[in-house]
């Protein structure tokens, strides 16, 4: 390269108008992306099955109709268990490390893992299992029985033992393949050209 | 039908679970016991048979300082196996003759027994922790007898494998297999249980060797398959022989059932979950 074009884009790299240029060409793409994330994650049967609570319906087919996934997980009434894949995913943020003399610019993109979100997704009765990763995996009906057997106790409905029986989980995809989607999204960047 | 891969892949996590237990955790204790005369109809051609108060006998040879029994002391002189038909049923903790020997021997064995049983299951984890009732291996009880053979008893640890799916993997139809297999642990105490999760937690990245299941060491009595192996069963030796075709532990997850929900439950046992994912590189459609 001619040395004197070498020397003007060297400068170029450093013009705070060129800098705030690329971070919000990036930043536009980037927010694009992560607001397509956000809203398969909010669309997703499974997020909305959670999100309505003990009263929603089975819409995610996990549980043939049987119950719903927010009581057969077995959380307690008035929890939300999707808030905190909320935030990871909000948080998700970039960062430009460099702009080489040659224009070629590094940026440090900061996007949770599947397996992260699995470790803020406790199973409400045993620590250290994920519900997030056992939608994808398989769960089982112990958070059920257990929350009809203290509805049972409360005198708020008995299920009988036949119910829990018929309550089997089938597995579908979820959180890992929405990281692995906000993988390949991200990694398309490399194709933008400013 | 001929085994498949899940058979092969249940056949060698179980003998590599068990062996890997009583090796890295030492999970087992000797005992010399008297062997106790019972009726077991199941068995037929008028077998006669003595049972001790431990199930599950370890039979693993490759497990430093296990006693794995050849024979019993009967009326004050050693026996061997073969003797009267005698066998060792390893799994109900037991030995079994042909009909006409007399019920009223006096029999004493030494043998290891694990302190933590292992069961292939396909109940789901709910009914084994809800549903089913165990008996308690014999060692607290104050009066020592057989132990009722063939049904589950505690503790123990049942492993199921709950599925698995294949990935492409290479040119020529090679697939990645990954397999979930689940065990759920039944401890006597909090000790027992944090230690057996410590000990599969550090099996992250082992490998494991395809072990048929023709080469299960057990037969027909839960004996010893004395024609397969003439000198005893040795996992680290089998395992090496077969160690073309392996298995890797590509992820180990182990929780515990909370404190509240324990409370709830109101059982006497400690449990606790360890989750596996396996993977194999194979042919499937070769």
């Amino acid at each position: 390269m001619d040395p004197e074009i070498a020397n003007v884009l060297k400068q170029l790299t450093k013009d705070p108008f060129i800098i705030n240029y690329v971070n919000s060409v990036i930043r536009d793409n980037f927010d694009e992306i992560k607001n397509d994330i956000l809203a398969q994650f909010n669309t997703h049967p499974v997020t909305l099955e959670l999100e309505g609570g003990i009263n929603s319906s089975n819409i995610s087919g996990t549980l043939s109709g049987v119950t719903n996934l927010y009581s057969f997980i077995g959380f307690e009434n008035g929890e939300k268990p999707t808030e905190p894949i909320r935030e990871m995913l909000h948080k998700s943020s970039f960062a430009i490390k460099n702009i080489s003399a040659t224009g070629v610019i590094t940026i440090n993109f900061d996007i949770p893992s599947a397996e992260s979100i699995f470790k803020v997704t406790p199973m409400p009765w045993a620590e250290g299992r994920s519900w997030a990763k056992g939608i994808e995996t398989g769960i089982s009906g112990l958070g059920y029985y257990l929350k009809i057997n203290k509805n049972s106790r409360s005198g708020l409905g008995i299920q009988s033992q036949k119910q829990v029986r018929s309550a089997r989980f089938n597995n579908t995809k979820y959180i890992s393949a929405l990281i692995n989607d906000f993988n390949v999204k991200i990694k398309g960047l490399e194709k933008i050209q400013l | 039908m001929k085994p498949v891969f899940t058979h092969d892949l249940m056949n060698s996590f179980v003998l590599w679970f068990e062996n890997f237990l009583l090796r890295k955790g030492e999970a087992y204790k000797t005992y010399t016991t008297k062997l106790y005369n019972y009726t077991d109809d199941r068995l037929g051609n008028g077998k006669v048979v003595y049972g001790s108060p431990f199930k599950q006998w370890v039979y693993d040879k490759s497990i430093t300082g296990a006693t794995v029994p050849s024979g019993v002391t009967i009326n004050g002189s050693f026996v061997p196996t073969g003797t009267s038909g005698m066998a060792i049923d390893f799994d109900n903790g037991r030995i079994i003759f042909n009909s006409g020997v007399s019920t009223s021997l006096d029999i004493t064995g030494t043998y290891t027994a694990k302190e933590l049983n292992t069961y292939m299951t396909s109940d789901p984890e709910e009914f084994l922790i809800i549903e089913n009732k165990y008996i308690v291996n014999s060692r607290f009880t104050t009066t020592e007898t057989a132990i009722a053979p063939y049904n589950p008893v505690t503790p123990a640890v049942f492993c199921s494998i709950e599925g698995s799916y294949n990935k492409a993997f290479a040119f020529g139809g090679e697939d990645q297999t990954t397999a979930h297999i689940k065990a759920v642990a039944f401890c006597e105490n909090l000790y027992q249980l944090d230690g057996i999760l410590s000990i599969f937690s550090d099996s992250y990245n082992e490998i494991f060797s395809k072990i048929p299941m023709q080469s299960h060491p057990l037969g027909e009595f839960y004996e010893l398959k004395t024609g397969l192996y003439p000198t005893g069963f040795y996992y680290s030796n089998v395992s090496v022989a077969n160690n073309s075709s392996t298995y890797f532990i590509y992820d180990v997850e182990t929780s515990k059932i909370r404190d509240n929900v324990m409370k709830e439950l109101n059982p006497t046992l400690h449990i606790g979950f360890i989750d596996f994912d396996i993977k194999a590189f194979r042919y499937p459609r070769l």
